[in-house]
């Protein structure tokens, strides 16, 4: 029997999301079939045999690459299938978390539908069409991010303006890239259309100055959501970037654009991590610090000639546990808290320290302490950038302690007793189901922290889908 | 493998009194595995000695993750062994005199802690490179944060103690940088030979961790941190970073800074001076304590940023030794008061004592201004011990027969201590050293004593008389120099353009998030991409 791999990985998915929606006031029941279906898909791809053929028993499935919808191609090649992996892993561990009351029932099949979308940008040819997936996948996601029954917010109509200003500006780049490649590299037209490919992606990852709906949606959406989309999001389009860097030589060996992407690198970081330290706002103080991330990303992407597109694509999975974690985390706390401010959460540490020092050391993680997860990729990728400009490395080094600042702000506040007068004795209050997940999560961190190597690093065979990039 | 097993020895026996502690409390079976485990591994160290130098690959990302730097290793050589070796004896110390405090703050909990500690701290002591320096770091930073925010009485210093751990986590930041720019030079290195790029971030680590370089003194009052643990919890973290000092190049001072050099020691001073004093007018022992670390690091660092780092081995072990010997002494016994006489051979410096070979730290540059300061600062330091000293005791009767026997033994096991590295510790410990330096400082302090005693001021009571003109122009000026030389000024600046800087930011976000936001968006838009251009976009 002959079947696709895109019917695996796009449109059984949709079917599932579809489904889903049939049951939304079954709580267990969604998550079990969300989470079945993504870790069942992600260990699929990760599994899934190089002659593209699987045997059940005496049924033998030969898949193909591609499917032709609507007059494109969808090809899901096996080389990107790490990549497509990773995504399904973590809408799945996002379906596990999402049995709080305060996130919307919707979230599961649309967390499946958002996947699908984004796996189909990464296959589809032209690849320029993936700019249409990536698009829908932000409208789909507006109304997890907006539920019906609240007021939208005004940092929803920003995201949706700007993520949809990107759209023309990634086609009209597309169209003035045709005739690109023959000229020569100073030419303006190159100039040119690197600058339009350049705002499309700026817009699309948040980048200064498009970065206002970054807070903006933070404070206003469930702290979940909104992680797991600044997880989803620019880990896809990053690694969609890299097509262009594989298929223009003039992008590929323009000195200039590693420049500028390294000192936008170094930008966002030291904006992002200058923010955060003196945010109010747990959730704002995310949005900041996910900025930060996409600078060290950009960092990464600067080195390209030297392996940067390893560096960055083993930070996708640490910090999508990070992530995991002080999204868990938070919402967890949101549950205790008044909200999710510095003040109110005052003294929380000395009834939930299991709680509190998983949000600690979340953002520990990120920032990249030693132990933690991120420091081995940060370590070395900072020693690569500073190689290359001791400057931009050390602006980088400065923004990063942003995070660790605003983070030994937040521990002195969730330790300190609210009455000073009064004895607080320290107590474990979570329920098991509370704080074995975050266990187990900070456990993975330690591990990735010293060995770097074992349990995700398959992820950086997405490059062999770049055959220039290697 | 043998370099592992006092480490794995302490882990286990803490855990095992954490466990039985838990299941079944039995006071006296929990200090006999603390001190049999301790006193193992004292000896396995011991032993050690004579197969220096030791070492232990762990791993190495380098030969798994392609494109990585960086491996971890264990190095037990002459440069870290005297420290090793002070660290185990200490916690020895520990246990075997809290047997006399069992009224006091001695319980399993606290030997348990201790011996974690220990541990961990050996772990960071033998570090061979600096990824084993930064894990083990953030591990006993982690540890020794958990424990103190659990203790009843920390109440009121949490933010002290976040502090504090925010300094400490800084100095691993420091680490982290210093080998970005290490591994630029040469790839992976050994701490045996940190390139000379990366030295004085190295060494601005390990001084913001002795709370030396610059001045940072998060407790002015601590928490229930007194003897036994506590002695551990203050030094260990202070011995690991002194062992970091001297392995650092002699050339560490970058040649873009090297006309600051001045400056360092003006800063270092001021934290030697102000330590000093405090030390000298301090109420007890442990309430001088942060400044006699303070004052002895600074001592240390000096030699470094002189470019003799070795010498700041003998000034390390000053701070570690004798000073135990002080703070575990307790409760006092008038008979045993002499045992702290030999605690004071470990301080004065002269020939063929154990820090005889400091004094080298002191004049490499030659005898100038910085050198007469420093040899100030130790007299000091040796006449507040001697102040320490002459405390009167009491009597035995107080303490449990088997205590009698163990107390002493621990006081003993330290000042054993001090002799061995005198003799044997590292080479050339057993020297004559800049003989005459300790030999002025030495009169001065028989001077200064003589004077004292002409002046009507005895022992025990080494304070001038509350009706002296002198007494009263120190209360005067003390209160108000003070906070000057804990740069407490400088922080309260900094902390306000932190202040500023924050409301400048919140006055920004409320703009580009406002209704007009999007319109500044692409203003800064334009802004950014003329910048870029003018920079050669083309």
């Amino acid at each position: 029997m002959s079947l696709s791999m895109p019917l695996l990985w796009v449109v059984l998915p949709f079917v599932v999301a579809a489904a889903s929606f049939a049951f939304l006031n079954k709580r267990i029941l969604g998550i079990v079939i969300t989470a079945i279906t993504a870790f069942g898909l992600s260990l699929l791809a990760i599994l899934f045999p190089e002659d593209l053929t699987l045997s059940i028993g005496p049924v033998q499935l030969v898949f193909t690459e591609s499917l032709a919808i609507l007059g494109r191609q969808i090809t899901i090649a096996y080389e990107i299938l790490p990549f497509i992996s990773f995504i399904f892993a973590v809408t799945g561990l996002w379906s596990l978390n999402s049995g709080t009351p305060s996130i919307p029932e919707i979230f599961r099949p649309i967390s499946l539908m958002i996947t699908a979308l984004l796996t189909a940008a990464m296959g589809v040819e032209p690849f320029l069409y993936a700019a249409l997936f990536i698009q829908a996948a932000v409208l789909v996601s507006v109304p997890i991010l907006s539920p019906v029954t609240k007021k939208t917010n005004p940092g929803i109509l920003r995201y949706l303006t700007l993520q949809t200003l990107a759209l023309p500006l990634i086609l009209l780049a597309g169209w003035l890239l045709t005739g690109v490649e023959t000229l020569p590299p100073d030419s303006p037209k190159v100039a040119q259309t690197t600058i339009v490919l350049g705002l499309g992606f700026a817009l699309w990852l948040g980048i200064f100055p498009f970065h206002t709906w970054v807070p903006m949606v933070g404070e206003d959406s469930q702290p979940a959501i909104m992680i797991y989309l600044m997880t989803l999001f620019p880990t896809t389009i990053l690694t969609f970037s890299l097509n262009f860097f594989d298929r223009y030589t003039f992008l590929r060996t323009s000195e200039n654009l590693y420049i500028i992407l390294g000192t936008m690198g170094a930008l966002m970081v030291i904006f992002g991590g200058v923010w955060t330290m003196f945010q109010d706002n747990l959730k704002r103080a995310f949005g900041f610090a996910a900025l930060a991330e996409t600078g060290f990303s950009l960092l990464a992407l600067s080195l390209l000639p030297q392996g940067g597109a390893r560096w960055m694509l083993m930070l996708f999975p640490v910090r999508a546990l990070g992530f995991w974690l002080w999204g868990y985390a938070l919402t967890q706390i949101e549950k205790y808290a008044d909200s999710l401010t510095i003040s109110s959460v005052i003294g929380l540490a000395r009834r939930y320290p299991l709680l509190s020092s998983g949000l600690i050391l979340a953002q520990l993680s990120i920032a990249g302490l030693p132990i933690l997860a991120a420091f081995p990729i940060k370590i070395n990728l900072l020693t690569a950038v500073a190689g290359t400009n001791q400057t931009i490395g050390t602006l980088a080094f400065i923004g990063n302690l942003g995070l660790f600042l605003f983070t030994l702000r937040l521990a002195a506040n969730l330790v300190s007793p609210k009455n000073k007068d009064v004895s607080h004795r320290w107590s474990i209050s979570e329920k098991r189901f509370e704080y074995i997940p975050l266990l187990i999560v900070i456990l993975l961190l330690v591990i990735l922290g010293l060995f770097p190597h074992t349990i995700f690093a398959k992820i950086t065979d997405t490059l062999t889908a770049f055959t220039q990039l290697q | 493998m043998i370099l592992l097993l006092p480490v794995g020895i302490l882990l286990l026996a803490s855990l095992a009194i954490f466990i039985l502690d838990q299941i079944r409390p039995k006071f006296g079976t929990s200090w006999l595995i603390a001190s049999i485990t301790s006193a193992v591994a004292w000896l396995t160290i011991l032993i050690l000695r004579l197969y220096l130098p030791t070492t232990l690959e762990i791993f190495s990302w380098e030969q798994v993750a392609p494109g990585f730097l960086g491996d971890f290793s264990l190095l037990l050589d002459y440069g870290n062994w005297p420290y090793v070796f002070a660290l185990i004896t200490i916690a020895l110390s520990v246990i075997l005199t809290d047997a006399a405090r069992t009224r006091y703050d001695s319980t399993p909990q606290s030997w348990s802690a201790s011996l974690m500690i220990t541990a961990i701290s050996l772990m960071a002591l033998l570090s061979g490179t600096s990824l084993m320096l930064m894990v083990t770091w953030a591990i006993v930073d982690l540890v020794k944060l958990v424990y103190l925010l659990r203790l009843e009485t920390a109440q009121q210093f949490t933010l002290r103690i976040i502090i504090s751990y925010g300094v400490r986590m800084l100095s691993i930041l420091m680490v982290f940088y210093a080998t970005t720019l290490a591994w630029q030079v040469n790839g992976s290195f050994d701490l045996t030979a940190i390139p000379q790029k990366a030295g004085f971030v190295f060494l601005l680590a390990a001084g913001l961790r002795l709370g030396v370089f610059p001045l940072t003194l998060p407790f002015l009052q601590e928490p229930d941190l007194r003897r036994g643990a506590g002695n551990i919890i203050r030094l260990a973290p202070t011995i690991t970073s002194l062992s970091l000092l001297a392995r650092l190049p002699a050339d560490l001072i970058p040649q873009g800074l090297q006309s600051w050099e001045p400056l360092f020691h003006v800063l270092l001073l001021l934290a030697g001076f102000y330590a000093a004093v405090r030390w000298l007018r301090a109420s007890d022992e442990i309430v001088g304590r942060p400044f006699w670390i303070i004052a002895w690091s600074a001592l240390a660092t000096a030699s470094v940023l002189n470019g003799v780092p070795a010498a700041s081995i003998a000034w390390g072990i000053a701070l570690i030794l004798p000073g135990s010997l002080l703070f575990l002494y307790y409760p006092r016994i008038q008979r045993m008061n002499f045992l702290l006489y030999f605690g004071l051979i470990g301080l004065v410096g002269l020939p063929f004592t154990p820090i005889a070979s400091g004094w080298a730290g002191f004049t490499a540059d030659g005898f100038n201004v910085f050198s007469i300061l420093y040899l100030l600062i130790h007299t000091m330091m040796v006449l507040g011990y001697l102040n320490r000293i002459l405390q009167p005791g009491g009597e035995p009767g107080t303490l449990e027969s088997w205590a009698r026997l163990v107390y002493p033994l621990g006081l003993i096991f330290i000042i054993q201590a001090i002799f061995a590295l005198g003799l044997i510790g590292w080479p050339g410990s057993l020297t004559v050293g800049v003989w005459w330096l300790p030999l002025i400082g030495n009169l001065l302090i028989i001077g200064i004593i003589l004077l004292a005693n002409k002046l009507g001021i005895s022992p025990p009571n080494y304070t001038l008389p509350a009706s002296s003109r002198m007494a009263k122009v120190f209360e005067t000026i003390m209160p108000r120099l003070e906070p000057i030389l804990r740069l407490e000024w400088l922080y309260k600046v900094m902390w306000r353009i932190n202040n500023w800087i924050g409301k400048l930011l919140n006055a920004i976000s409320t703009l580009l998030e406002s209704d007009g936001g999007i319109l500044w968006t692409f203003i800064l838009l334009v802004l950014l991409i003329s910048l870029l251009s003018g920079g050669g976009l083309n």
